[in-house]
C-alpha cells in the first residue's frame, strides 16, 4: 500500500522544485517593502516620490506574478489573455483621467459638502486654486 | 489509486487554469475602476489628508509582510502536493489559513480604532474610497480563506487523490496572489503617497 508506484515517481520528477526560489523571492519582497515603507519617511517632493513608490510597486507585483504565479513559466495563451487586459485597462485610466483633465470649468462649490470637508483630518496637504 | 495530475485541457493549458485567468482579468478591470476613481477623486479635491499622518502604517506594513509570506506558504503548498507530501500540503495551508486570518484581525484593528473615534466611509472623500478599496480587497481575503479551507476539507476528504486537485490548489494559490498583488498597490496608493 505505501508503495511508491512508478508512476507516482514520474509526476513527482515532472516538476521542478521551485521551493528553495520561493524563499529567495520572499526575501526580495521584504527588502522591497522595508524599501518602500523607507523612502516614504524621505517625503520626496510629489512627482519623484510618486514614481519611486510606483516603480518599487511594480516591481513587486511582477515578482509575485512570475514566480509565484509560475507566469515565467507559462504558455503564450497566459500572456494574450493578460495582453489584452492591459489593452483595455489602458483605456479603463487613460479616458477617464483625460476626460477629468479637460474640464475647463470645474466648480467645486457646487460639490457635496462630503467631498470638501477634510476636517477629521488636522494635517491636509493644500491643493492650488486652480479649482476655483 | 489515481496519481496522474493532468487536468481537461482544450486549447493546450488546462481548462480551469485558463478560466481563472480570464476572471483574474476582469478582477484587473474592478479594481482597475476602483484605482482610476481614487487618481480622480484625489486630483480634484481642493485638500487630501497625508496618508502616513491620518492611517497606521506599521500596521499596514505589518500586513503587507503577512500577505507576502501567506502567499509563499500557499506556493509552498502546491509545490508539496506535486511532490505528493500531504502533510506538507496541510501544513503549509494551515499556515496561509492562519496568516490571512491574521490580516483579517489587522484590519479589523485599524478600522475599529477609527470607528471609535467616529471615522466612517462617509467622513468624507478619503475615508470613503480608503473604507471600499480595502474593504473590498479585504472581502477577497475572506473569500480566499473560504476556498484554502475548502480544499483542506476535500484533501482529507478523497481530493488529494482527485487528478483535479493538484489544480485547483493550484487555482487557489493563482488567486491569493492576486490578492498579494491588489495590496501591493493599496498599500503605497493609500498609507504612503
Amino acid at each position: 500500500m505505501n508503495e511508491t508506484t512508478p508512476s507516482e515517481t514520474a509526476s513527482a520528477a515532472h516538476h521542478e522544485d521551485h521551493e528553495a526560489l520561493y524563499l529567495k523571492v520572499f526575501g526580495m519582497l521584504c527588502v522591497l517593502t522595508a524599501l518602500t515603507v523607507g523612502v516614504s519617511y524621505f517625503h520626496f517632493p510629489k512627482p519623484f516620490g510618486l514614481l519611486i513608490g510606483l516603480a518599487i510597486a511594480v516591481g513587486k507585483a511582477a515578482l509575485v506574478v512570475s514566480f509565484f504565479m509560475h507566469l515565467k513559466w507559462e504558455k503564450a495563451l497566459i500572456y494574450y489573455v493578460l495582453g489584452l487586459t492591459a489593452f483595455f485597462a489602458v483605456f479603463l485610466f487613460v479616458l477617464p483621467i483625460a476626460d477629468f483633465a479637460l474640464i475647463t470649468d470645474r466648480n467645486v462649490h457646487d460639490a457635496h459638502p462630503a467631498i470638501l470637508d477634510t476636517g477629521k483630518t488636522a494635517h491636509s496637504e493644500e491643493k492650488g486654486g486652480a479649482s476655483h | 489509486m489515481s496519481t496522474e495530475t493532468v487536468a481537461y485541457e482544450n486549447v493546450g493549458i488546462p481548462d480551469g487554469k485558463l478560466a481563472l485567468w480570464l476572471f483574474l482579468a476582469s478582477e484587473i478591470m474592478l479594481f482597475g475602476t476602483l484605482f482610476t476613481s481614487y487618481i480622480i477623486l484625489r486630483t480634484a479635491a481642493p485638500a487630501w489628508p497625508v496618508g502616513w499622518e491620518v492611517l497606521n502604517v506599521p500596521l499596514a506594513t505589518l500586513n503587507t509582510f503577512i500577505l507576502i509570506a501567506s502567499s509563499v506558504t500557499i506556493v509552498t503548498a502546491h509545490s508539496r502536493v506535486q511532490k505528493r507530501d500531504q502533510k506538507g500540503f496541510s501544513a503549509f495551508m494551515a499556515l496561509t489559513v492562519l496568516l490571512s486570518f491574521g490580516f483579517l484581525i489587522v484590519k479589523a484593528v485599524e478600522y475599529g480604532v477609527k470607528f471609535s473615534h467616529g471615522i466612517f466611509p462617509s467622513t468624507n472623500i478619503f475615508y470613503s474610497i480608503y473604507f471600499v478599496m480595502t474593504g473590498l480587497h479585504g472581502l477577497h481575503v475572506i473569500v480566499g480563506i473560504a476556498w484554502n479551507l475548502g480544499l483542506m476539507w476535500w484533501a482529507k476528504n478523497g481530493g488529494w487523490d482527485d487528478k483535479l486537485f493538484e489544480g485547483r490548489v493550484e487555482y487557489a494559490g493563482l488567486y491569493w496572489h492576486f490578492v498579494d498583488v491588489v495590496w501591493i498597490f493599496l498599500f503605497p496608493a493609500l498609507y504612503l503617497l
